[in-house]
């Protein structure tokens, strides 16, 4: 017999849900499929989002035992295994107002995203009617902060972020600054660097956790110092 | 006006609530109502390239986009192969050819000169994406590059690694940012109300605290995207791809055009039917039978793998039937092998199959071969278009533009990468035309709207307040994608269909039994599985009576029992319409054929 509990939350009190599965609702199942077997056999007032069951859409990220993960790319029994248990703590992710159970509030990452304003700046010789020109290097170079999905799980582990969040932003805010800065489509690539400077890159305490967490091995650690080396080449660094 | 410019000015953040659009004095009564100029139903590429054109075009004007959840969730994001688009880099290819492809794809159900338009309009707005940001694989020179892939005569797919539509949807959801385009996330349509013929606001409600309000705009856009979750389990798309503006539009007096056209990939997994691109065949991967053969020999001689999607899907189906597939039952299925194609390339090129593969089969398709077996993949049914300069529909006012359009460019079924194409085309065309009519129309009382928001906040009461067991739902929904599938999939007849009809009658008649007993209004899931539930049976319906009347074979409809094309009398596209009974009624339009006539098509 394994065990889910779940942190819940209802709009208005905080609780727990304990839900007990015999092993072969277990066995080879991704976690999204067993949050669906608990919502349509035992509990249909579970809460949670799943949008596309192939983790590229980044909807179904959860806090499991304090560790974000996503729960359709995730294999609940290596997960039992690898905690060496049979019971299992699911929490919605931390540094996100939590809208119920596991179901948390974007406007306020989304906001932040914006900040950065994540577009290139056209350079002189491209236009909109035939593009630009990109060698696939200059391509391959950006491409991997490009697999960010948006599902949160950063800004749910971030080190700083968790510390205080009126200062700083979700890290994948940075790796989005980071994408646009070093496209070599970008005529003014310190357009974006200006929000990650104002909105706490110097913060960033590289404990790298965002990389080792990341469903994509995003390292937006690595894109932090290489914003910070790009600005430092242009100007001095912030007084805080 | 003064009152509305700055209370625009005011909402300076990304996302919005309906309360901040709140004004005085609407919706009768005295009572508020939330109101806005150009209100955009989903955030997919083409809600949201819609926005952006409404933003250009229309910058005094507030233009939101709701989404269900939050944008990047979408339909889009799954889409693998790219886009089609003449991009002048291929010598021997042109708009006609490219025109000539999408109509013979489409089985001449497609509608010719607007297809044209399209495919001239493509090249500058995959241009546009290039000097928007939107990575792409590049020549080496430099250029966008293409690639072959089903169903094309030329190279024309633009492509970045097998995650094209995960690219674009990130792509214009920075741009959107960038340029403050409002957004009102989890946010659901439930219903569009017309009074009189007139269109007067839509019916919203607010997944995080339940409540259920009319807001009241110039125009919406209906770019809810596709209803292929009727097959529930054995489908490509996302869960939340329920149809939500196709039914409402249906209910709202709207034509549901060619709802029985659904396309259905070739290479579904065999376990949930999550997509395996295109690119896979794109790339030299065989399909195989049990006894080892690459039986699309015996369907497409000259393009084997790269045969279009509905000649593939039929021809696995064949085998399957005929006993030379594998396994049997939900089990039966083919083989997709990529074994013999250079490693690196495969991996590196095409991370997303490798990763699938590996999800939901436990397969390690660099050393064995895949199960797979055809999933539903697409609407090519959706709201019927009066004017398709304008992707406006027969009532002024409500536009609509994506997979939840039918308008017609793909006809009986769609040209692989197309889809991400027509999501930027009918998206610009729609927020042109939301822009020019929300310019000289006014904001109308929103009697109606109110009406049916009481409607459904009763609705709420009746379904979540009582005893009941919510996994009766869900069972009937698991019901629902097995008769579906069985019965409305790859092979049809009229016994299979009449058959059908009858059980979606039951189904009907047990969805208004349905209870979900959770009056928690607060992000109540089951309750928007609900909703979904009862959109996909409505336009189950529809696709089930146009399929028992179109009575040939075109594309990616196939009877059996009338396994040839007929002109005569189908070349035509089926509209299905909502009577104030609760009936469903079936017609039938004529089909642009101006520019090329009918031709058997061949591969």
């Amino acid at each position: 017999m394994f065990v889910l509990v779940v942190n819940r939350f209802d709009g208005s009190k905080n609780y727990q849900s304990r839900y007990e599965l015999p092993e072969e609702r277990v066995q080879g199942q991704t976690l999204l499929a067993v949050l669906q077997y608990i919502k349509q056999n035992i509990d249909p007032t579970l809460n949670f989002t799943s949008h596309c069951r192939s983790a590229i859409c980044g909807a179904c990220a959860v806090k499991v035992n304090e560790s974000a993960v996503l729960a359709c790319d995730t294999n609940i029994e290596t997960l039992f295994k690898s905690y060496e248990t049979s019971t299992l703590t699911l929490s919605p992710l931390a540094n996100f107002p939590v809208i119920s159970d596991l179901v948390v509030n974007w406007d306020e990452a989304l906001e932040h995203l914006g900040r950065i304003h994540p577009t290139i700046v056209p350079k002189k010789e491209s236009n909109t009617e035939d593009g630009c020109v990109q060698s696939q290097t200059d391509l391959q170079r950006v491409l991997p902060a490009w697999d960010c999905i948006l599902c949160g799980i950063c800004a749910s582990q971030c080190t700083r972020y968790s510390q205080s969040r009126n200062d700083y932003l979700e890290p994948f805010a940075f790796a989005h600054a980071w994408r646009t800065a070093f496209d070599s489509r970008n005529a003014d690539p310190l357009f974006s660097c200006k929000a990650a400077v104002e909105n706490g890159l110097w913060r960033c305490v590289h404990c790298s956790i965002c990389m080792h967490v990341c469903p994509k091995a995003i390292n937006v650690a690595e894109d932090i110092v290489d914003l910070r080396k790009l600005i430092l080449e242009h100007r001095r660094p912030p007084r805080h | 006006m003064l009152d509305s410019l700055s209370r625009r000015a005011f909402l300076r953040a990304a996302s919005i609530t309906l309360a901040a659009l709140a004004m005085p004095g609407q919706a009768g009564a005295g009572q508020s109502a939330a109101t806005c100029d150009i209100l955009i139903i989903g955030s997919g590429a083409a809600g949201l390239r819609c926005a952006l054109e409404c933003l250009t075009l229309a910058p005094e004007l507030s233009t939101v986009v709701v989404s269900k959840s939050m944008p990047s969730r979408c339909a889009t994001c799954m889409a693998a192969g790219g886009m089609n688009a003449v991009l002048g880099t291929i010598a021997e290819d042109s708009f006609d050819q490219h025109l000539f492809d999408t109509i013979k794809g489409g089985d001449y159900l497609v509608d010719q000169t607007l297809t044209r338009a399209f495919c001239a309009e493509a090249p500058e707005l995959v241009h546009q994406l290039d000097y928007w940001g939107m990575p792409f694989t590049r020549t080496e020179n430099g250029q966008i590059k293409s690639r072959p892939f089903g169903g094309s005569s030329r190279l024309r797919i633009h492509f970045c690694k097998d995650k094209t539509g995960h690219y674009l949807s990130h792509a214009l959801l920075d741009v959107a940012l960038s340029r403050d385009v409002k957004l009102l996330m989890d946010h659901e349509l439930l219903d569009i109300a017309v009074d009189n013929g007139r269109f007067d606001g839509v019916v919203l409600r607010n997944l995080r605290t339940g409540e259920i309000a009319p807001l009241i705009c110039r125009c919406v856009v209906l770019a809810t995207g596709g209803y292929t979750r009727i097959f529930w389990n054995r489908t490509s798309t996302p869960f939340g791809a329920s149809g939500d503006g196709i039914a409402a539009a249906l209910r709202c007096g709207l034509s549901f055009c060619d709802s029985e056209m659904l396309q259905f990939h070739p290479t579904g997994v065999l376990h949930g039917g999550a997509l395996i691109s295109e690119a896979s065949r794109g790339a030299g991967a065989y399909l195989l039978n049990a006894k080892g053969e690459r039986f699309m020999q015996r369907y497409a001689p000259q393009r084997m793998e790269l045969g279009p999607r509905d000649i593939i899907a039929r021809g696995i189906e064949t085998e399957i039937l005929e006993g030379r597939g594998l396994g049997s039952g939900d089990e039966a299925h083919v083989l997709l092998d990529m074994r013999h194609l250079d490693r690196k390339k495969i991996s590196t090129g095409l991370p997303q199959i490798v990763h699938m593969a590996k999800l939901f089969e436990n397969t390690d398709i660099l050393n064995e071969p895949l199960k797979i077996r055809p999933t539903a993949h697409y609407s090519m049914g959706g709201i019927g278009v009066a004017q398709w300069q304008t992707m406006e529909t027969e009532i002024p006012g409500i536009f609509t533009c994506g997979e939840a359009s039918c308008v017609s460019l793909h006809g009986a079924n769609r040209l692989g990468g197309n889809s991400l194409t027509d999501t930027v085309v009918t998206g610009k065309w729609a927020g042109k035309g939301a822009s020019t009519r929300a310019r000289s129309s006014s904001l109308s009382a929103g009697r109606k709207a109110a009406e049916l928001a009481q409607q459904w906040r009763e609705r709420f009461r009746t379904v979540t307040a009582a005893r009941g067991n919510a996994s009766e739902m869900y069972r009937l929904r698991e019901q629902l994608g097995k008769e579906l599938w069985n019965k409305l999939g790859i092979f049809r007849d009229a016994d299979r269909l009449q058959n059908l009809k009858t059980t979606l009658e039951q189904l009907w008649e047990r969805y208004g039994q349905v209870r979900v007993p959770n009056p928690n209004p607060v992000y109540n899931t089951a309750f928007t599985d609900y909703v979904e539930l009862g959109n996909l049976l409505l336009l189950a319906r529809s696709a089930c009576l146009a399929a028992i009347g179109r009575q040939e074979s075109r594309g990616a409809h196939f009877r059996r029992d009338f396994p040839k094309r007929n002109d005569e009398q189908f070349l035509k596209h089926s509209v299905v319409r909502l009577g104030s009974d609760g009936t469903l009624g079936l017609s039938w339009k004529d089909v642009d054929v101006s520019l090329y006539p009918p031709k058997e098509r061949k591969y």
